[in-house]
């Protein structure tokens, strides 16, 4: 079963004089369960393709379903239902506790006033046992390193208890050993739950070993999607890694960098 | 945790029940608590008519101000992300301010009770309240509808300083009276005119609770919990409008309280949590305004202190210390 659809999505929005289309004419089917990582350079429209995707992007053109809804027909406020969203930035806040945070994620289920209960508080506790954060729970987020605050978030992504979780570049800023343990985290999570996870990253190496299948997106609008095999000798990834420096060799990314 | 936490609220609730009874003691005359109930003979006649026509308009005008006007910064606080916003911010108490000094000092009405100057207030915060509106729906971003906001209130302060230019001396006296704010010129027939804006606004407080914590992490983080940023944006403005607007147009522009007691709320029960916050903030910014209106009659003193110097002299070092603290943390939002 497809877990979300795309149809010739096109993206557009004017800066200045000029109408920018980082997305065009992008079609994408991602099943029930898939780890997908959709990488390009700065600037190829992943941020805006991901949004797009959870429905926080108006589209020009094209159609996006989830499951079998049309994301047009259903509305804002049962999205969070569906998909939960990271994006690549947040805002501390002083005084904010992590399991303050992490309720957050049970917003959508809650009731007018916002109360949290008891059955809510679980699901946010065990969110937190999954990430390793399980004894963080009266921790000030303003006090937790990078890492930390990542793994937070996500247990508050989990705690929103989503089909499909869709995040921008969630491991920017992190120390390499932490942003493995976060992407080895999506993809237990995405093998245990069954949830249907779509995720950008800078990390190449990481990507070509633990994803389903791979997006890249080019520098002008163009896409190719394929397994990891497929993705390292095609067109794009030679555009993308653009010298002679950077090559994939049996699925490992080298670095060709000697003394000059 | 619970336990201490109930603490808390046992201890505001104590305090704020000890303040409202010092607030309707403190005043010029002493009135006797025991006469006021008693309907029998002369002198107790006298103190029950100070109770109800004095004192109890002016303590539960000063309940009523200091929890909308908490609960406007803490709105505000929220909305911008900013620790140093408040009530004020939104240039709706300067709409206020432009109107009164027009009726004082323009010396086009030869009249001014207290009356004209409570309509002309409202009809001034409300003018600069749907310019806001307007803005907010225009701009995409919250930094725009701020700096609007400060410049309408430069705009309006321009205005204000030549009028009082021109003023006649009884006019400019009468607008700087008004400046130094008051909890005590409401007669108990105002008050209902006072309370029912504030009432009604109040009872809408609650419902924000929980768009304000989906808010805290940004408006498109607000907007992937569901929530539409742009109404929260609209209905935050409108209901901190009304609430400014009333207090000013009554009241006098009253610094500090809506400043400080979202923060002193934070301090108490170390948490970003609306949830805590909002009701937090509705005791605090009662108990700081009582306190506040208290000092302002301490006995000894022959006549009342402006509410503003009392408001500022607390306000400003509570203000000052939340900023070296924050400097310490890095953070404060």
């Amino acid at each position: 079963m497809n877990q979300l659809s795309a149809k010739n999505i096109t993206i557009a929005y004017q800066s200045g004089r000029n109408l920018i289309e980082p997305v065009k004419d992008l079609s994408l089917e991602v099943s029930q369960g898939e780890l997908l990582f959709v990488i390009g350079v700065n600037g190829s429209g992943k941020s805006t393709l991901l949004r797009a995707l959870a429905g926080l992007q108006e589209l020009k053109s094209g159609e996006i379903h989830w499951s079998e809804e049309l994301l047009k027909d259903i509305p804002i406020d049962h999205r969070p239902l569906k998909t939960a969203y990271m994006f690549s930035q947040y805002n501390r806040v002083e005084g904010m506790k992590v399991l303050d945070l992490v309720a957050l994620g049970r917003h959508p289920y809650t009731g007018r006033f916002g109360k949290v209960r008891d059955k809510d508080l679980d699901i946010c506790h065990r969110s937190l046992q999954k990430v390793g954060l399980a004894n963080y729970a009266d921790r000030n987020t303003a006090s937790l390193s990078d890492g930390e605050f990542k793994k937070a978030l996500l247990a508050k992504l989990l705690a929103q208890d989503c089909p499909l979780m869709i995040l921008d570049e969630p491991t920017t800023h992190l120390d390499l050993p932490s942003e493995l343990g976060f992407i080895k985290l999506l993809k237990s999570e995405s093998r245990k739950s069954g949830r249907t996870i779509i995720t950008s990253t800078h990390n190449l190496q990481a990507a070509l070993k633990l994803a389903d299948r791979i997006l890249i997106l080019g520098k002008n609008s163009e896409h190719s999607i394929g397994n990891s095999e497929q993705i390292a000798s095609s067109e794009l990834m030679c555009q993308f890694l653009q010298s002679n420096e950077l090559a994939i060799k049996d699925g490992n990314l080298i670095y060709n960098v000697g003394d000059e | 945790m619970t336990q201490s936490l109930s603490v808390k609220w046992i201890v505001l609730i104590v305090v704020l029940a000890a303040l409202t009874l010092a607030s309707i003691m403190s005043g010029s005359v002493t009135i006797n608590m025991s006469q006021v109930f008693e309907f029998s003979d002369e002198s107790s006649g006298f103190s029950r008519m100070i109770f109800l026509e004095s004192r109890l308009p002016r303590t539960l005008t000063a309940i009523l101000a200091g929890a909308s006007l908490s609960v406007s910064g803490l709105f505000m606080q929220t909305l911008f992300r900013n620790p140093l916003a408040g009530p004020s911010v939104l240039g709706v108490s300067s709409g206020a301010s432009l109107m009164v000094a027009f009726l004082t000092m323009s010396g086009i009405f030869q009249v001014i009770t207290s009356f004209h100057l409570v309509i002309g207030g409202i009809i001034g915060s409300l003018l600069v309240l749907s310019i806001l509106v307007l803005i907010a729906k225009k701009f995409r971003d919250l930094t725009s509808v701020l700096i609007v906001g400060i410049m309408l209130s430069f705009f309006t302060s321009a205005i204000v300083s030549f009028l009082s230019s021109i003023a006649s001396t009884s006019g400019l006296k009468a607008f700087v009276f008004w400046g130094f704010g008051s909890f005590a010129d409401l007669g108990s027939s105002q008050l209902a005119y006072f309370s029912i804006p504030l009432f009604i606004s109040l009872l809408a407080v609650p419902f924000f609770m929980k768009g304000l914590n989906a808010l805290l992490l940004g408006e498109p983080h607000a907007k992937s919990l569901g929530v539409n940023p742009l109404n929260l944006r609209r209905n935050l403005i409108v209901v901190t409008g009304v609430l400014t607007g009333t207090v000013t147009a009554f009241c006098g522009p009253i610094a500090f309280i809506g400043l400080a007691a979202p923060h002193v709320a934070r301090l108490v029960f170390r948490t970003a949590n609306h949830r805590t916050l909002i009701p937090a903030s509705l005791i605090l910014g009662s108990i700081i305004a009582l306190l506040c209106d208290v000092i302002a009659r301490l006995p000894g003193l022959d006549y009342a202190l402006p509410l503003n110097t009392v408001c500022a002299l607390m306000g400003a070092p509570v203000v000052i210390y939340l900023i070296f603290k924050g400097r310490n943390k890095k953070m404060i939002f």
